[in-house]
């Protein structure tokens, strides 16, 4: 549903936000206007966001393994430098529409102690500061499944996710045995 | 041709080297010869060290042994005073001195000359030796002698491991790295190997590219001859002379390319032989570095011998020998579990009750010794002894046949070790009773399993009543394997050789069908025969069968691969080739998957799973397949059915997704009846699988919308709920539900009948 924007006309924007934000007085915090630097990606066609403390970094899809017997809601493993990381699809954990990804995916790799995965991201937007004041709690119509992994919503309808919750949740984790089919 | 060139410019490249690090020793020994201040001297006499050190590796790459000798030497030398931390003496600096000064000349030295360098090198290099020998036997250094007498008494074995010059270099100078960041460092030196691959096959690609050039050269070249009279026939057709023109640049063009070409694969040759070798090393040294001492794992087991000793009333000492030894972090980390369960069992049914002890004229004490040794620089060989009652053979042949495992006939021409090898097989326990702490029988399956995922072997010796001595033997760092490459419908695999007993091509003839299962007979011996897609619950590619049936080949490529003596002959769609890996684990999140152990990295940058073969077999004992047929290829792929799941709770929707996803059904799902009953408005399902509360619109409203709806009317439907009782059941059948299945006696297999039923 976004309208298609010209790259310089990005651009352009991002610059005049940066400007309008240097305007307002740079980086200094007052302390009832705390900032949550968030990754803002895009995601069935929503706005995401998900805080930058918990993520090690953001990595292209690329050389995407499928393996058999895992959940529906884990795409397969990548390799990272090295190291192999299991990639979380979203859509099918929160249930969402499915829809041919735009673009090319992307896959930002949260990383907590103990835990560790990429969550599959359709585009990513950008690294972007929101004031706290401007999280609000959750809407009354995000109360299905997300709602449990929310941090907030902006006012400009981005989702907050709740990284925390997500890295720490039991059914992220996957230990199967190998058990009698019929 | 191009190993001389190689050999030529590797020497090059040493002499740049050498008279860089002859520089450095020259200055640091006018340095040293200043007699600085403490502080100083030792820097110094590191930097010297080193640069002795690694001009010694530098001459051993290009088997120039005489500066390797003298290097060795002088190395030895600033060890000892690095260590001694005293002043070298006037002479002996003079004669380091010229010993670099003869590396210098050796560089410079013309042919004729190099005779003469020689014999000096050689003269420097027995005078450093000798004082470096005098050296030792001073007094400071028999007392150090003397304290390591006792470790050296316990550790005979061990002898001739490190130059002892390494390991006390490596004393004097330690850092405290987290593990963390070595295993971030190991990680990177493996990512090299894979980068080597990749420039590997970079450089088989460009050797392609120049050979075709070199074949259309060839063409031309044959032209050549031909080009007068080619000449004089275009010569009287004017147009045609830019062709010829084009034609003969063209030619030019390409011997020109060619021989770029050929001079950067040469040179890509080159820097990538040293790129690999450099890159191996680095894994290597990495490794080392990733090496913990068997103490940081054997600290821990003495209390809890002793605990389990005084739970049962016994006496033991614990022994631990050779602790200094260092092993892979990883591998000290997966040796603590089967380590302790040999403990375990060694109080357990090794180690008698001390009367029984004294009756045997014993000491009421038993004594477990753990001895680590290291017999081979790649090898760790770790020994487990008791001096308790051994182990008993009838006892254990006794339970083997009882079980089946063994016949009666077979039991009496058994060798005392191939009885031991029975402790091993699952299901053998010659533990009376089954206690908390051993005897269930399973446990030496699971320590041999354990051992040998490491790349390990275990043995195990015994004689009654003087004890049992368990041999473990493991690699010291965990090492790269082989396997081999195999696809299954457009997947790939990779089979540890381990398991691997061969690879065949099956002939459809050949396979029978017995007792509803698909044999094949190998060397007189039937085997299970099953297709590697079924096990994985892959759906089969009609791609692949559809290639399969145009060739018309009537055999099928299969591997047997074997399991704790049980073998199994799996189909899979090709094997590939047989490749070296390294296996990687399959990160925080997949802690443990089915069939599936590890992943690992091809040249390619593709990553690959690594099978568990241990699992790949269970699964083929635990369920039943369907048979392969002889001719599967013909087998018109059945239709998969569609389920459509409704149900508000994620936990219900995801656990009935799986189950039903995993008995082969496509299934989507709905958060409540409104959504549900419009998905089917969408698209027809084969079946509705609804819960009952939920929001919007209820299970029992959504039944009687999709009975009124005449498009839909026919399609079956299923209540699973929490609601038990007949009034609601009565409703649910009322609105026209095909089955109700109540929560609290839900099993995945009633679900799945009903619905094979219905379907």
């Amino acid at each position: 549903m976004t309208p298609y924007v010209p790259e310089s006309k990005k651009t352009e924007e991002v610059l005049k936000a940066r400007a309008q934000q240097l305007a307002k007085g740079g980086q200094k915090e007052s302390p009832e206007q705390k900032r949550v630097r968030i990754v803002e990606f895009k995601m069935a066609n929503e706005s995401y966001g998900i805080e930058l403390d918990h993520m090690r970094m953001i990595h292209p899809l690329n050389n995407l393994t499928d393996l058999p017997g895992i959940p529906a809601f884990i795409k397969g493993i990548i390799n990272v430098r090295g190291k192999i990381v299991s990639i979380v699809d979203l859509k099918k954990f929160f249930d969402l529409a499915e829809q041919e990804p735009a673009g090319r995916p992307q896959v930002i790799i949260l990383s907590s102690e103990g835990m560790e995965f990429g969550i599959l991201a359709d585009r990513i937007i950008g690294i972007k500061e929101v004031p706290e004041g401007e999280i609000q709690a959750s809407l009354p119509t995000l109360t299905g499944i997300r709602a449990k992994y929310l941090k907030g919503i902006t006012t400009q309808g981005t989702v907050i996710l709740d990284a925390v919750k997500l890295l720490t949740d039991p059914k992220m984790c996957v230990e199967l045995e190998v058990i009698e089919k019929k | 041709m191009d190993d001389k060139e190689l050999q030529k410019q590797l020497l090059a490249a040493f002499r740049t080297e050498a008279r860089e690090r002859v520089q450095s020793l020259f200055a640091s020994l006018a340095e040293l010869e200043k007699n600085p201040d403490p502080e100083t001297r030792e820097r110094l006499i590191e930097v010297v060290f080193r640069e002795a050190h690694s001009l010694k590796g530098a001459a051993r790459s290009v088997n120039i042994q005489e500066i390797e000798a003298l290097c060795q030497a002088m190395e030895g030398i600033f060890s000892e005073f690095k260590r001694a931390k005293t002043v070298l003496p006037p002479r002996m600096l003079d004669e380091l001195h010229e010993a670099a000064r003869s590396i210098e000349n050796y560089l410079d030295a013309s042919p004729d000359g190099l005779p003469e360098v020689r014999t000096k090198m050689a003269q420097l290099t027995g005078l450093l030796s000798k004082a470096l020998a005098e050296d030792e036997n001073r007094p400071v250094s028999e007392k150090k002698k003397h304290q390591k007498e006792p470790a050296a008494r316990e550790t005979a074995v061990q002898q001739g491991l490190t130059p002892k010059f390494f390991s006390r270099a490596a004393l004097s100078e330690t850092v405290r790295i987290s593990t963390a960041k070595l295993d971030g460092l190991l990680l990177k030196a493996e990512e090299l190997i894979s980068l080597k691959q990749i420039l590997n096959q970079h450089l088989g690609r460009m050797r392609e590219i120049g050979g075709s050039l070199r074949a259309l050269k060839k063409q031309w070249d044959a032209i050549t001859p031909e080009m007068p009279d080619i000449k004089k026939a275009i010569h009287r057709h004017h147009f045609l002379h830019r062709f010829l023109e084009a034609f003969e640049s063209g030619h030019q063009q390409i011997t020109k390319t060619l021989r770029e070409i050929d001079d950067r694969v040469k040179g890509f040759e080159q820097s990538n032989r040293m790129l690999g070798g450099m890159a191996d090393e680095l894994l290597e040294e990495t490794k080392k570095a990733c090496l913990l001492p068997f103490s940081t794992l054997f600290a821990l087991l003495p209390p809890m011998v002793r605990e389990i000793a005084v739970a049962q009333g016994k006496e033991v000492d614990v022994e631990l020998v050779g602790e200094e030894i260092e092993i892979d972090k990883q591998i000290l980390d997966n040796i603590r579990d089967p380590l302790i369960h040999l403990l375990r069992n060694a109080v357990d049914h090794g180690i008698e009750n001390p009367q029984v002890r004294s009756q045997k004229q014993k000491s009421r004490r038993g004594l477990i010794r753990l001895i680590v040794s290291q017999p081979e620089h790649h090898t760790v060989e770790l020994k487990v002894q008791d001096d308790g009652a051994g182990i008993n053979t009838q006892a254990i042949v006794t339970e083997a046949v009882k079980q089946g495992i063994l016949s009666p006939e077979n039991a009496r021409r058994l060798k005392e070790r191939e009885i031991y090898s029975l402790i091993f097989h699952s299901g053998i326990s010659t533990s009376p009773v089954l206690s908390e702490i051993s005897g269930r029988g399973l446990g030496m399956a699971i320590v041999k399993d354990g051992i040998e995922t490491l790349g390990g072997s275990i043995s195990i010796d015994s004689a009654s009543d003087r004890g049992t001595v368990f041999t473990i033997h493991l690699p010291v760092t965990l090492a790269t394997f082989r396997g081999i490459l195999v696809s299954v419908s457009g997947h790939f695999f990779l089979i540890p050789n381990t398991y691997v007993v061969q690879a065949l091509k099956i002939n459809q003839d050949d396979i029978k069908t017995a007792e509803n299962r698909t044999i094949i007979t190998l060397a007189k011996r039937p085997l299970s025969l099953v297709d590697l897609a079924d096990t994985l619950g892959l759906q089969k590619k009609p791609a692949v069968s559809g290639q399969r049936k145009k060739t018309k080949n009537p055999s099928l490529p299969a591997v047997v691969l074997e399991h704790n003596h049980t073998q199994t002959a799996f189909i899979v769609d090709e094997i590939l080739n047989e490749q070296e890996v390294l296996v990687k684990n399959l990160g925080s999140q997949l802690k443990r998957i089915p069939n599936i152990a590890g992943a690992t990295v091809l040249g390619s940058g593709r990553v690959v799973p690594v099978l568990c073969v241990k699992d790949l077999i269970q699964s083929v004992v635990l369920k039943p397949l369907p048979a392969v047929a002889p001719e599967p290829l013909d087998r018109e792929a059945e239709k998969v059915k569609s389920i459509l799941v409704v149900e508000d709770s994620l936990t219900a929707r995801t656990l009935l997704k799986n189950i039903l996803e995993a008995s082969g059904y496509l299934v989507k799902t709905a958060v409540n009846g409104e959504d549900g009953f419009n998905q089917l408005k969408a698209k027809a399902f084969d079946a509705v699988v609804s819960d009952i509360e939920m929001p919007r619109m209820n299970g029992f409203e959504l039944t009687q919308k999709i009975r009124k709806d005449p498009s839909l009317a026919d399609t079956p439907v299923v209540l699973v709920t929490n609601l038990d009782s007949p009034v609601d059941r009565e409703r649910g059948i009322d609105a026209g539900a095909d089955a109700y299945i109540v929560k609290s006696h839900f099993d995945r297999s009633n679900l799945l009948e009903v619905i094979a039923r219905l379907v």
